[in-house]
């Protein structure tokens, strides 16, 4: 508890100077400072920070024991920072952009967000000293430890970095000499790596860390990179609040010190999706089964979207179907042309489309995009079951009906569509069934159905092939007790 | 009753029927005799309009049928029953339900009504114990007997029948063409296309040959069958007889 004495002391000697006004940033240890941030702070008994948390290792949303939790490397410093003012910390999360205002408008008393000190900010704002200088890291399997020392050990070997990164930028220039293959996810870059397909991962210092702090398989070191300098990281607070960025600058001063963001890093890795849990290695890993709520909420998910996309796809199928053997003849061109160019697009495409494409115009959840494409995608397939199925019945039992006097509608209403619906019924279980599998499509956008969170789990066991057999198997429970419930009804249905 | 004017059908560049002009009678049987291809089966389809004529006109009682509005043109088909040579029975109806529909959905009429006279008619085709049956447990023949009650059950004016027999196994023809003789003794409009030439012996009033579209030749059946003038006649008599 030195340091709470010690702040405590600076607490005193600061309110007797009050009307001197320092320099904030230049700040250290034994300056004064004159005003009251820092003692407002320890009145209320709460240091209430400001942070974006969708920004791993830095800072992101954990479920621990069951509760949402924000964790990360800011949040670990946070604490520090909290404790050696000796206050409670209280977290507030929001958009990155709303951060700034927030401080300004006292909503917060300062900001962790793993924020870069640039001079446009230092308008409005006053920093820290910076707390962390990211490296651009290598990460490789522990066992090749010896083999690789720097960016220029990998000539001809195969690496890895994430899409669209820095990472992949520095890869692509300053390491010409080796195979570059680029994948959309840390975690799948990972994988690759311990299963040998690739030799090593580009990978951000933070990010580097904290894998492979919880991972004795791979070790990490530093690139060497030259075009991976970044500003500094540091904790933003409002103008002038100097007694506070003393404070700050000395819980700062001391984690430097005592290197503890290695430390931190590596306790912030434990709640990555994608590091293993707690104190477990490769052997003492539980059961896949273990992580049977994930596979729960995936597959309600994706019996959610499949049941609701065939009830609105067979409802959009029966219209165009109806509309393709009416009479009209500019309908009858429009679902035509609609039925053979969505049986004529990809449904990944179809799912993007109407998620990015429409959500430019009016903001829909995932969720719903999915279902709607799904549905879309599903109608015009249910149309062409429903057309062939009527097309099935013998002409001559429209024929017979028409010479007893019936309508067209009369017709189709009594004879002709109940025995179209015998063979409709199958093929349109069998669509059913094609949805429960290829509803997985919509992943790609983010819904949480059975194979993203296949994938998730992927990620949080480390493991590869037990996720997929679950998965599998939960696949085809669905699939195959839905074709036994379709032939239950069929046989019901049968009577000649 | 029935009256058909330069009646002419192509199917694409396939001229089936070429400017046929006939007079149906009330009370009439009219047979329709030829061979394969030579548009009897099409000239019957014609008449209720099952095929749309090309060219011409089907006047039936009085009216018009070709360029009617379709409502009207389902009221007129009421009058005409129609037997196929498949049958065509509704398999996912029992033989009652077959019988019924059309006169409950079409005339309106009650169900115990439309039970009633369906009773009846199958009583009169003597498978009245088939009624709660379906039709796929049937013999062709007693399928054949249902569909001709079903159309009977319309209380049609004009019955039309195409080649009726064609689709039975020898030892149900008879059974079929009893019924229609019978129906036939009883005075209905009848326009029958057949290969039974005994049977077209028996019941025609009136017999039509028919070769290429065209109906070649006509007269009673002793004219027909015992004296052909023309000489495709004798030649497709002399090949069936």
């Amino acid at each position: 508890m030195k340091n709470k004495k010690g702040l405590l002391m600076l607490f005193y000697i600061l309110t007797m100077f009050l009307s001197l006004g320092l320099n904030a940033s230049s700040a250290h240890a034994e300056e004064v400072a004159s005003d009251s941030s820092l003692e407002e702070i320890k009145e209320k008994g709460v240091l209430v920070i400001g942070t974006s948390a969708d920004f791993p290792p830095y800072e992101f949303h954990a479920t621990i024991d069951g509760k949402d939790t924000i964790v990360g490397m800011d949040i670990e410093i946070a604490k520090k920072i909290a404790e050696d003012i000796g206050v409670e910390l209280e977290i507030k999360d929001m958009q990155f952009d709303s951060l700034i205002p927030a401080l300004e408008t006292n909503n917060i008393d300062m900001i962790l967000a793993g924020m870069s000190a640039t001079k446009e900010r230092q308008v409005s704002v006053d920093f820290s000293d910076p707390y962390y200088f990211a490296t651009q890291n290598i990460v490789i399997r522990a066992e090749d430890e010896e083999l690789y020392a720097s960016k220029k050990d990998f000539s001809g070997k195969v690496i890895g970095a994430q899409m669209g990164s820095l990472q992949e930028t520095l890869a692509k220039s300053e390491m010409t000499d080796s195979e570059l293959i680029t994948l959309g996810q840390t975690t799948e870059l990972l994988l690759s790596l311990k299963t040998g397909k690739l030799d090593a991962v580009v990978m951000e210092g933070p990010n580097a860390l904290a894998f492979t702090g919880n991972d004795e398989s791979l070790i990490t070191f530093e690139g060497g990179f030259e075009g991976g300098e970044t500003d500094g990281t540091a904790i933003a607070m409002r103008k002038d609040a100097d007694t506070l960025v003393t404070a700050v600058n000395e819980s700062l001063a001391e984690i430097k010190e005592q290197d503890l963001i290695p430390g931190y890093l590596a306790e912030t890795g434990k709640h990555l999706e994608t590091a293993p849990a707690e104190g477990e290695t490769e052997a003492e890993k539980g059961s896949i089964l273990d992580y049977w709520s994930y596979f729960l909420e995936g597959t309600g998910n994706t019996i959610f979207i499949s049941v609701v996309s065939v009830l609105f796809g067979s409802l959009i199928g029966g219209l165009l179907a109806l509309i393709r053997i009416g009479d009209n003849k500019f309908l009858r061109f429009f679902a035509t042309a609609y039925v053979e160019f969505v049986r004529g697009t990809p449904m990944l495409i179809q799912v993007m489309f109407i998620y990015f494409a429409v959500g430019y115009l009016i903001n829909i959840p995932a969720l719903l995009a999915g279902i709607i494409a799904v549905s879309l995608n599903s109608g015009a397939y249910v149309c062409e079951i429903i057309r062939s199925g009527l097309a099935s019945v013998p002409k001559g039992q429209i024929e017979a009906a028409r010479s007893l006097g019936m309508s067209k509608k009369t017709a189709m209403r009594h004879i002709i569509f109940p025995q179209a619906l015998k063979n409709i019924w199958p093929a349109l279980g069998s669509e059913f069934v094609t949805i429960i599998k290829e509803s997985s499509i919509v992943s790609v956008i983010g819904v949480s159905e059975l194979i993203f969170q296949t994938r998730v789990v992927t990620s949080v066991s480390y493991r590869g092939i037990a996720p997929l057999a679950v998965s599998m198997v939960i696949y085809f429970i669905l699939t195959f007790s839905l074709t036994k419930l379709l032939n239950y009804y069929e046989g019901k249905m049968a009577h000649d | 009753m029935i009256k058909i004017q330069h009646l002419a059908k192509s199917f694409k560049d396939n001229e089936v029927l070429k400017d046929i002009n006939e007079e149906i009678k009330q009370g009439e049987v009219v047979v329709i005799i030829g061979p394969s291809g030579s548009g009897k089966s099409t000239l019957l389809r014609c008449l209720n309009l099952l095929e749309m004529p090309s060219k011409g006109e089907v006047v039936f009682e009085g009216t018009s049928l070709t360029g009617l509005k379709e409502e009207k043109l389902n009221h007129l088909r009421e009058k005409m029953g129609m037997v196929f040579q498949n049958f065509n029975l509704f398999p996912h109806k029992t033989v009652l339900e077959n019988m019924k529909i059309a006169p409950m959905k079409v005339k309106n009429e009650a169900e115990p009504v439309a039970e009633s006279t369906a009773i009846k008619l199958l009583r009169k085709v003597g498978l009245e114990e088939k009624a709660h049956m379906y039709p796929n447990s049937l013999s062709g023949g007693q399928q054949q007997r249902v569909a001709i009650a079903r159309a009977l059950a319309m209380d049609p004016d004009v019955m039309l029948f195409d080649e009726p027999t064609s689709a039975l196994d020898p030892e149900m023809v008879g059974e079929v063409l009893g019924v229609i003789q019978d129906l036939a003794e009883s005075g209905m409009t009848m326009v029958v296309v057949t290969h039974e030439m005994g049977f077209a012996k028996k019941v025609a009033d009136r017999v039509l040959f028919m070769d290429a579209g065209y109906i070649v030749e006509q007269g009673t059946p002793e004219q027909i069958f015992n004296s052909p003038v023309n000489e495709r006649t004798q030649d497709f008599l002399a090949k069936v007889l």
